[in-house]
Parts: C-alpha cells; sequence; structure tokens
C-alpha cells in the first residue's frame, strides 16, 4: 500500500480529529493504537478528498520571507500574501506554507 | 466561494473515516458507540473552529442518525472495563483504585530518588520529553496500550506531524515515545511518582468523575489536564517543589542539559528544533499541500501547488492547484 502523508493533520479537520481522539483516550475509552489507525485513515481520506473531489484553482502572489527545502518538503514563510481565487480573493499579513513532494501515480 | 465546497468535503472526510475504522473498532473490540461518539466529537469540534460553514448541517445530522448521546458514556463503561480492566472515568470505585494501583506500583522506586541517584540514561531528544510526561498522564490502562503501541512500531513515523502542533501532544504519544522506547518507563515512572503528581491525578479523577456524572461533554477535562500538566513541567523547572521527589528525577533531561552548558528553557532544542521554532512561529495561517514543481530565477521563486488545505484568517480554503509567484 503506498505511503499517504501526515503533514494534512495540521490542518483543521484533523487536528479536530485528534482532539477527539485525545479525549476518548484520556477518558479511557480507546487506546492510542487505535487512534492512531484511525489516524492512519484520515490520512487517506483526506489525500483522496483533496485529489478528487475538490476543483478550485487558486493562484498567490507574496513577499517570500523565508524558505527551506528539506527532506522533500518546502516551507514558504510569506508576508503579505493575496490568494485569488475564482470568484474571491483573500490577504494575510503571514501565512506559512508547507508543502509535500506531489506523489507521481504509481509510484509509491 | 472555495469556502462552500470545504463542507462538502469535510463531510465526505468524516464520512470515509467513520466507515472505513469501523472494523478497526471492531477488532480492537471497542463498541460500536464509542466510534459513533468520536464521529459526534469531531464534527462538533469542527463547527466550534468555524472554519467553514458547517454548523448548520452538523449537529442535526449527528443527532438525527446516531441518538447515542447519553449512552455513549455508559455502555463504554462495560466494555473498556472488559478490554482494558481499570476504566477510570466510569465507576467510582475503578477510578480511585487506578491511581491507587498506579502509585503503589511507582512507590518502591521513590525512596532513593532524594538522593538523586541518576542512572546513565541516554539524553532523551529532547521534542520527546513533554510526550512522555503525558504518556503518564494518561490512566493506567492506556499506559499499558502505549506501551504495547511502541513494541508493534505501527505508523513509523506518525509522531512527526504534532511536533508542530504543540497542543496535540497526547495523540502522538505512541509515536513520540517510540523514539527512546526504553526510556518511558525510567524517566517518567518514577518522576511522576511525586506527591504533586498523585494529588493532581486524584483530583483529575475526581475532576472526570464529576463531569461523567453531570452528563457533560469531555472536552474541559483534557483542558484540565493539559493545565496541570504544564503547570507541573513549569513548577519543575522554576525549581519549585523542591520537596517532591518526582520532580529531582524530571531534572535527569535538565541536569544533562545543564552540563551541556545551555539554559534550562532553550536547552530543550536542538539545532534542527530552533530552526523548526522560527519558521513555524511565523504565522498561524498555514496552507498544508502538496507541490509539482518550485523554481528560482533569481529572487523570482514560482511554485505548482496541489491539493491544499488553507487556513487564512481564521477560514479554511481548499484548492486543487495553485500557483504562486513570491519574491525573495
Amino acid at each position: 500500500m503506498s505511503q499517504y502523508y501526515e503533514h494534512y493533520r495540521k490542518s483543521s479537520i484533523g487536528l479536530a480529529l485528534i482532539d477527539s481522539l485525545d479525549e476518548l483516550i484520556q477518558s479511557g475509552h480507546i487506546n492510542p493504537q487505535l487512534a492512531m489507525r484511525v489516524l492512519a485513515q484520515f490520512d487517506m481520506s483526506i489525500a483522496d478528498a483533496l485529489s478528487s473531489r475538490v476543483r478550485n484553482r487558486a493562484n498567490f502572489r507574496a513577499h517570500l520571507d523565508n524558505y527551506r527545502s528539506l527532506d522533500d518538503v518546502w516551507t514558504f514563510v510569506l508576508s503579505n500574501p493575496t490568494f485569488r481565487f475564482e470568484h474571491e480573493s483573500v490577504t494575510a499579513d503571514k501565512v506559512k506554507i508547507v508543502a509535500c513532494k506531489a506523489r507521481v501515480p504509481g509510484e509509491a | 466561494m472555495a469556502n462552500s465546497t470545504v463542507t462538502a468535503v469535510y463531510r465526505f472526510v468524516i464520512d470515509d473515516v467513520i466507515t472505513n475504522v469501523r472494523r478497526d473498532f471492531e477488532d480492537m473490540g471497542v463498541d460500536e458507540t464509542i466510534m459513533h461518539e468520536l464521529q459526534r466529537s469531531w464534527e462538533a469540534k469542527l463547527a466550534q473552529a468555524k472554519v467553514a460553514a458547517m454548523q448548520p448541517a452538523e449537529p442535526a445530522a449527528a443527532v438525527e442518525s446516531y441518538p447515542f448521546e447519553e449512552p455513549a458514556y455508559e455502555q463504554p463503561a462495560t466494555t473498556s472495563a472488559q478490554s482494558s480492566s481499570s476504566a477510570p472515568a466510569p465507576a467510582p470505585p475503578a477510578a480511585i483504585s487506578a491511581p491507587a494501583s498506579s502509585g503503589s506500583a511507582h512507590a518502591p522506586t521513590l525512596p532513593p530518588l532524594p538522593s538523586l541517584p541518576l542512572p546513565p540514561v541516554p539524553v532523551a531528544p529532547p521534542a520527546s520529553v513533554p510526550y512522555n510526561y503525558r504518556v503518564e498522564q494518561t490512566p493506567a490502562a492506556n499506559l499499558a496500550n502505549v506501551a504495547s503501541t511502541t513494541q508493534q512500531g505501527e505508523h513509523g513515523n506518525a509522531g512527526r506531524p504534532q511536533q508542530y502542533a504543540p497542543s496535540r501532544k497526547n495523540i502522538s504519544t505512541p509515536g513520540g515515545g517510540r523514539n527512546n522506547t526504553n526510556n518511558i518507563p525510567q524517566h517518567d515512572g518514577p518522576a511522576d511518582a511525586g506527591e504533586l503528581e498523585m494529588m493532581s491525578r486524584q483530583e483529575l479523577d475526581a475532576f472526570i468523575e464529576k463531569k461523567i456524572q453531570e452528563g457533560e461533554g469531555l472536552g474541559e477535562m483534557t483542558f484540565t489536564l493539559t493545565m496541570s500538566d504544564r503547570a507541573a513541567r513549569k513548577m519543575k523547572r522554576d525549581g519549585l517543589g523542591l520537596g517532591a521527589d518526582g520532580f529531582t528525577i524530571g531534572q535527569v533531561d535538565g541536569d544533562d542539559d545543564d552540563n551541556n552548558g545551555t539554559e534550562d528553557d532553550t536547552g530543550l532544542g536542538s539545532d534542527l528544533d530552533d530552526s523548526d521554532g522560527d519558521m513555524d512561529e511565523e504565522s498561524d495561517n498555514i496552507v498544508l499541500c502538496q507541490y509539482d514543481k518550485v523554481s528560482r530565477t533569481k529572487s523570482k521563486w514560482k511554485c505548482v501547488l496541489k491539493d491544499g488545505i488553507m487556513l487564512i484568517n481564521g477560514r479554511d480554503y481548499l484548492f486543487h492547484k495553485a500557483n504562486g509567484d513570491f519574491e525573495w
């Protein structure tokens, strides 16, 4: 079975899941092992959902404050980014981008 | 605009995860009501985060299809009692006996502590210290499970992502603990056997019972646990609670750092952690995605990103493809 990235766990939906699992562990209803299985499933589900169910395109411009490439993970810290979606644009002071290398289909 | 699809995608993810972990719950002998409780709690938290318009659909759907709110906490009493033998939450007697037994298990290691018999323990990776500390905070039953998880070694780098999310450490105990498998019992068992630890655990159990009896959610419980844990660590760092034996062991790691001439607060991190911190502290806005291409010409950067989740100004956005132009 191919590997799935785990960095989406840091998203809102991932953190919410982690919180919920955490509570169930703390209350003794599930063990950490089961929680890890759920998170592994989440890695798969979110990856599938993003690749197959999201069609939005975005463009953005920004000033690049800081960048790093480590183990095929790019991290960018941007200031004053402007994100343009099809029908709206969003600006922010700062944003951090964590990008894992896109998996080529067929490659593990 | 992009935000409207977020709800649909999140709903798909939640349903997909719940559908696919059903088997895992069965295999582990965990009651299905727990799984539904997980779903309910997950949706509630996501709605609470207000990153997407989840509120209207979520609570109604959850209640309709899974009317388990109250039973969810009672049924587990039997389930977890069968499987793990000590379920602290539901039954008051069990809750009291759980800390008591774990306390007596640690008790023998207490007396020698004041003389500070530092074992030549390999220095734990600094980032994992808080994880270990938290391992001890979980009920005794979970501790055993952590150990077994650790040995099995599944999901090898599972702990990694959580390093970036300080407040989620609890989940990563298996992953974090695996880095120094043998250290968990050594470091933390004795350390947490201090009076303060015992006190806080009993307080905690009392608090849990109260919450359960009142039928409230468990969210506040975790919060309290984290706070007391943090407070304990702060005391340790500040050198308070000198009489509490547990803290002397807790300084096994601290001592090593001191010997290296690093300050207590900053000494916890390696160079790698420091650079992570610099990058991490920058912003609450974050984009998690994959890249197809990153290229640079002089100070102009171009990148082609895909499959992204963005949290910008408290709202979530998703994209399939994104092109970025940066100037350095």
